[in-house]
């Protein structure tokens, strides 16, 4: 079950708004998925430790080399809604 | 390969594609790429409004291979938005129509991909699959549909999704193609962290179709609850098929089978929410600056971006991660995520190959599961599993139902042994004991 409370404050974090007219739809669907996902608290995981990585793979890490990209600033910025000055332009943040 | 005003004119029918690629040739052996691999010639829409008009500054790896390998491919296929759906009717481009029955979904995400292929227009397709969305389509349109070890293909320029889950590989109309393709895109990449560093084997060459002695694993969960008597009956009618070629059956469990789909939807979400924050209306992609200030604009463009169906993942995937919810959902999916791969692990102690049907039914109607995302998620059930645990995966066409729509039987591997799984695959194949006749539209 998820409230009304939760799905505003989940919405907020994730920074989507969601149309009043909408909300009732959302919980309903929503708490049907989450009624669904219960059945996990049956599974004993007492002796289980949280994988850091399921595939069991060693590290990574690599030469800290700089490497080049074979972009432009233009290539990069060509998606971009507002540039001025080959940079992303954006609105006051207060 | 047709005739591409052909393919053009087919396609009114079946919405397979996004885009054409203009000038495109009649080349031999040509292809189709799933829309969320980025291209540097055409827009890569991912099917959603919030890229309709994104062109990547950069091209795939596996792009780039096929274009090394000199690949033609035509255009880009139709998918569920950020390939979220088992539909393809979560497209904000339109429905892609199953070209067995075009009443019917492609199934997805993979649908433009599988549907394509199905329908001739292409001889090979690029799919991705999360949670069985090479494989569930491939079922549903009768295709080959490959998923490889998590790490075996570069995911650079796939468009992220899940990115513990997601991987790419073939949709073909036969395993000698599928394997074909993986031969090309298989490999190490530099630019993807998560490609492992393992040799690439001849996929080709292993395609003997001799399978005596192998040990093929039955596991007791995928024949029970939920399962269509139709599809049970096809599916048991391959193994033994390939029991006559010598294959030893062999029953086993994996018991953590039930809680997969449960475990699939937290974390696939969780990483959703995580990986399509990038979109904000600020460096690409759908943007709505009316707003005064910054926030607004996060706001609106994500809102109005973003279709019902993302939007509800990325809500359940926030809410999976959050404060006072982490530990009951997303760290508890972890865990049984680790037993699910145990159970595999525990099996190929045992068994070569495990094979499973692909999906619980057939395809179902368009329309049909549209308002319910749960009833939609559980026809992943079956093919989820694999993606968990990251083994490989194929699905091969295994018969008709009585309204004449494809079966598919699914065969599971251990890590990297796509060699084994893809000759089981095509040792099935040859003496399937029938040949599947295509519905024509090209």
């Amino acid at each position: 079950m998820i409230t009304k409370a939760d799905l505003e404050n989940v919405a907020g974090l994730a920074r989507l708004k969601i149309a009043v007219k909408d909300e009732k739809d959302y919980l309903a669907k929503l708490s049907q998925i989450l009624d669904y996902m219960r059945d996990l608290a049956k599974v004993d995981t007492k002796k289980v430790r949280e994988p850091v990585d399921i595939f069991k793979r060693n590290s990574v890490a690599r030469a800290d080399k700089i490497f080049k990209s074979a972009i432009s600033q233009k290539e990069l910025l060509q998606n971009a809604p507002a540039v001025e000055g080959g940079q992303i332009k954006v609105k006051k943040v207060l | 390969m047709a005739d591409i005003a052909k393919i053009k004119a087919a396609d009114k029918k079946i919405g397979a594609f996004v885009n054409f690629k203009n000038g495109s040739k009649n080349e031999p052996f040509s292809g189709a790429i799933k829309d969320n691999l980025v291209t540097t010639n055409l827009p890569t829409t991912c099917s959603s409004k919030m890229l309709e008009k994104f062109i990547s500054p950069y091209e795939a790896t596996v792009v780039q291979k096929l274009h090394e390998a000199k690949l033609n491919w035509i255009g880009k296929t139709n998918l569920d938005e950020f390939a979220m759906g088992s539909s393809t009717e979560n497209s904000a481009f339109g429905v892609t129509k199953n070209p067995w029955d075009l009443t019917r979904v492609p199934g997805g995400s993979s649908g433009g991909s599988a549907a394509a292929v199905a329908a001739g227009m292409v001889d090979w397709a690029l799919g991705s699959d999360t949670g069985g969305s090479i494989r569930q389509p491939a079922a549903f349109c009768g295709v080959v549909g490959l998923k490889p070890t998590y790490g075996r293909v570069s995911r650079y320029g796939l468009i992220a999704m899940a990115s513990s889950l997601d991987q790419i590989g073939p949709i073909t109309r036969d395993v000698k193609d599928a394997a074909q393709i993986l031969q090309i895109i298989a490999g190490r990449d530099e630019m993807d962290a998560t490609s492992v560093d393992e040799p690439v084997p001849d996929y080709g060459e292993a395609l003997t179709g001799k399978i005596k002695g192998l040990k093929i694993g039955i596991p007791r969960e995928y024949f029970g609850k939920g399962l269509d008597p139709e599809v049970k009956k096809k599916v048991e009618e391959a193994i033994k098929i390939l029991e006559k070629q010598g294959a030893k059956i062999v029953p086993i469990s994996l018991p953590h089978t039930p809680h997969a789909i449960s475990v699939y939807y937290i974390i696939q979400s969780a990483e959703v929410s995580t990986n399509l924050s990038r979109y904000d209306g600020i460096k690409y992609g759908y943007s709505d600056n009316r707003g005064d200030n910054l926030l607004s604009v996060y706001l609106n463009s994500r809102s109005q971006g973003f279709g019902a169906e993302v939007k509800r993942r990325i809500i359940l995937g926030t809410y999976a991660l959050s404060a006072g919810y982490r530990d009951a959902y997303y760290k508890k999916a972890t865990k049984v995520r680790k037993l699910i791969r145990q159970d595999f692990d525990e099996a190929f102690k045992k068994v070569d190959i495990i094979a499973t049907p692909t999906t619980p039914t057939t395809a179902f109607k368009i329309g049909e599961k549209a308002d319910n995302p749960l009833e939609m998620y559980l026809s992943d059930v079956f093919a989820c599993s694999a993606n968990l645990s990251g083994n490989p995966a194929i699905s091969v066409p295994c018969g008709f139902d009585k309204n004449k729509l494809p079966v598919g039987l699914q065969l599971i591997a251990d890590h990297f042994e796509e060699r084994k799984l893809l000759n089981a695959a095509y040792a099935y194949e040859q003496k399937r004991g029938f040949d599947i006749e295509y519905p024509k539209f090209v």
